[in-house]
């Protein structure tokens, strides 16, 4: 049998003075072998001649010095901005602080506007809240544990973004991938059915003498018809009573009882005496006198009890429009970029995104008329049971417009007033970011300098990185809200643009008050920060320009935000 | 068998054995590539003058003559500003260094469209046959190719394996090191060198246009 050759391995390893790589045989192979020996003389000899081949036509870089000075001026850290003493952060912060404080309290609208404020801030919450509550089947745990899971996938792709590379995928990889899916599984899975009915007090299962013979008779009828049967008093305020046939004969009244209402949203308590039906929304509603008396009437029954036409379905819709006719009875109203026009007879609540509302004579709404962004019309002899919380267009609109310095004047005063009052609170805004500009020099002063050095470096590159990525910011809030379970996440976007913008504009007075001319500027951030800010508030108190100027300035501070990702180094 | 036994298969090229230490001693350069790592700029300059050749040269080799030059510069640049996640603590700064400048050669080869696969499996390595030629002529073929001759013949070869060579004969990186800078075993790299020489002066040879006369 002939002894195997050396491998490439091998030889390489001999070639190369590290007999320690090859195995015993193998060193003993060699030193009989004529052909392996010559083989390692021939890669040692190969070796020394690509070594030798490769110096000599290898370059040295005559201009290294001159390569690594212009990598130094263009992606050094942002050593370049100083460091302002703690002492000097101090007293900024305090300036900054006070100036904001008071210029805020002289431009303060008046009281009834920051009443309006604040009505409005629960009108959206409130909104927000029947939206989840009525068109998310797990309300907002669900919707949080989607936010979530949404973050949590959007996490790998933006991860890769800012890191730039893509890696291979591992097991590790696999794992974080269905790591959300998995989650979002157990959550519904876990997720309670939003509206069932609940059980309470003792419910004997040996129990069984219920026995009832109904035909299309109101659920309350039966129900008391059961209760009857095994010596049980009816106290019940069913939100909706539909037509029930139901025929049973020694059935235990649980069965029954889970029969009739279903899913209803109700509580069934039962008690020595009695048995007691309340919706799940009012748990202190129609408290059961002990005596096992007639039942109590529900809280605003405006109707004779006629026959509904049939259950009082919710009706949910996303950019249509709802008619509730009249005669026509509904559970909630909910729409999104729809009108609601009611004739008939809403037993919950009506909210509307977006849309207008319109209570026409004959129409009722026991529960709350909940608007954002658009009117509500209540003719005569409509009725409305719940309160009115709305917003109307114009007014979100002008809120939204104080940013851009073209808010409606509030507590008169003429045009001077008026252009006072802006003056005044675009001052404390300004001051406002000043301070944020001190907490960055005090907290992130590195950060900052690779935003300056964007900017200083790639304007229009950052600027149009800026309008980008406002447009992107938009469009990716809105489909995130139009999901409905992206609301936590659509948030988080819309505060993370926001607070980008802000921090890029601070970077960008930054950058415009180091290069004003002025030497008492030098190597002093901190009154570098305050005069690119006044120069900023200057600019925006120009009508048109001034307006184009701050658009401007927020692109371009926001694009470097994004073009550095926030990060210690400017991108190269 | 005579010719065996005259010839003492452990003598070779000086050996390049996995360094315990860096040349120039690591202690010494750890105050410095702490001190960079923190953003001090006179240290990225004394460490970028110190290894620059070693990275330029890199360039000029794996992204080509033409291009070496504007990726070295790239490569510093990225040195530069991404110094933040060098860690001293894990390894050397020249380590570091040439593993920035091979990504950002793989970078502008990839957007040429002239990046290789990985050239070899990693499997089975093949034996040796009978040398083919003599020993002397082998050398001769090489030390004989001029400049452009040669990097003409190192841009047939595939990138991992010309980073390869370059790493092992001109910065006298142990296998050890390289293996672990491209991530791959150390018998892969081993491999790779003992292929790219041969494919080196078939290239020299084929590309070479004197051929091979002597």
């Amino acid at each position: 049998m002939t002894e195997p050759h050396l491998t490439e391995v091998a030889v390489e390893a001999l070639a190369h003075g590290r007999p320690e790589l090859v195995d015993a045989p193998g060193r003993a192979h060699v030193a009989r072998c004529a052909d392996c020996a010559a083989a390692v003389e021939e890669a040692r000899l190969l070796s020394e001649g690509a070594a030798e081949a490769l110096r000599a036509a290898t370059p040295l870089a005559d201009d290294l010095d001159t390569l690594i000075a212009g990598a130094m001026a263009k992606a050094a850290p942002a050593a370049e901005v100083p460091h302002p003493s703690r002492r000097a952060l101090v007293w900024a912060a305090l300036a900054g602080l006070v100036a904001t404080v008071g210029l805020g309290l002289a431009s303060l609208p008046s009281m009834a506007s920051v009443v309006a404020v604040v009505k409005d801030s629960f009108a959206v919450l409130g909104a927000l809240d029947r939206v989840v509550d009525v068109a998310v089947p797990g309300g907002w745990t669900l919707v949080t544990f989607a936010g979530f899971l949404l973050l949590l996938l959007l996490a790998a792709p933006l991860r890769a973004l800012v890191r730039g590379t893509s890696r291979a995928p591992g097991a590790g990889g696999v794992t974080t991938l269905l790591f959300p899916f998995v989650l979002l599984l157990s959550v519904l899975a876990a997720a309670p059915g939003a509206r069932a009915l609940e059980l309470e007090g003792q419910w004997p299962d040996e129990e069984r003498a219920v026995t009832v013979s109904v035909d299309h008779e109101p659920a309350s009828v039966a129900l008391r018809a059961a209760a009857e049967s095994v010596g049980l008093g009816l106290a019940a305020t069913l939100p909706e009573d539909p037509e029930v046939t139901l025929h049973v004969r020694d059935a235990s009244l649980k069965d029954v009882v889970e029969a009739v209402l279903g899913d209803a949203p109700v509580v069934a308590r039962r008690t020595p005496t009695m048995l007691v039906i309340r919706p799940v929304e009012e748990p202190a509603a129609a408290p059961a006198p002990a005596n096992g008396a007639a039942p109590p009437a529900p809280p605003a029954p405006p109707e004779p009890p006629a026959p509904a036409p049939g259950p009082a379905a919710d009706r949910v819709t996303f950019g249509e429009d709802v008619v509730v006719r009249a005669g026509e009875r509904v559970g909630d109203v909910v729409t999104m970029g729809g009108d609601v026009v009611v004739e008939g007879e809403v037993m919950g609540d009506v909210v509307s995104m977006g849309g207008d509302v319109e209570l026409r004579e004959g129409g009722v709404v026991h529960g709350e008329l909940v608007t954002m962004g658009g009117e509500v019309t209540v003719d005569e002899g409509a009725r409305l049971h719940g309160g009115n919380v709305g917003m109307n267009v114009p007014r979100f609109r002008g809120r939204i417009g104080d940013r851009d310095y073209d808010d409606e004047g509030h507590g008169g005063g003429g045009a001077v007033g008026d252009w006072l009052r802006k003056a005044v609170g675009s001052a404390a805004r300004h001051a406002l970011l000043f301070l944020l500009g001190v907490l960055l020099l005090a907290l992130a002063p590195e950060r900052l300098g690779a935003l300056r050095v964007v900017i200083a470096r790639s304007p229009v590159r950052a600027c149009a990185s800026g309008l980008l990525g406002f447009v992107g910011a938009v469009v990716l809030t809105v489909v995130l809200v139009i999901t409905i379970l992206g609301i936590p996440a659509a948030i988080i976007v819309a505060l993370g643009a926001f607070a980008a913008v802000y921090v890029g504009l601070v970077a960008v007075a930054s950058v415009v008050g180091a290069a004003l001319p002025v030497t008492a500027l030098r190597d002093r951030p901190i009154l570098q920060l305050a005069a690119g800010i006044f120069v900023l508030y200057l600019a925006s108190l120009v009508p048109v320009i001034g307006a184009l100027a701050v658009l401007f300035a927020s692109a371009l501070g926001f694009g470097a935000v994004l073009l550095t990702r926030f990060r210690k180094n400017a991108p190269t | 068998m005579l010719h065996v036994m005259a010839h003492d298969p452990f003598r070779s090229v000086p050996a390049r054995r996995a360094r315990a230490e860096p040349p120039e001693g690591r202690a010494a350069a750890l105050p410095l590539a702490h001190r960079a790592k923190g953003g001090d700029r006179d240290a990225i300059a004394a460490l970028l003058r110190e290894h620059g050749q070693a990275i330029f040269q890199l360039c000029h080799h794996v992204a080509g003559p033409a291009d070496g030059r504007d990726a070295a510069q790239e490569a510093f640049e990225r040195i530069v500003s991404g110094i933040g996640s060098f860690d001293p603590d894990r390894g050397a700064f020249r380590s570091w260094a040439l593993t920035v400048a091979r990504n950002v050669c793989r970078d502008r080869l990839r957007r040429r469209g002239l990046e290789r696969a990985a050239f070899l499996a990693d499997g089975e390595p093949e034996t040796v046959a009978a040398p083919s030629r003599t020993p002397d002529p082998e050398r001769a073929a090489l030390v004989r190719a001029d400049a452009e001759t040669l990097d003409r013949a190192l841009a047939t070869l595939p990138e991992q394996m010309r980073t390869a060579l370059v790493l092992f004969h001109l910065h006298d990186t142990s296998y050890e090191e390289i293996a672990a800078q491209l991530d791959v075993p150390m018998g892969t790299v081993m491999t790779w060198l003992h292929r790219g020489r041969k494919r080196l002066r078939a290239a020299v040879e084929e590309t070479s246009p004197k051929g091979g006369d002597a």
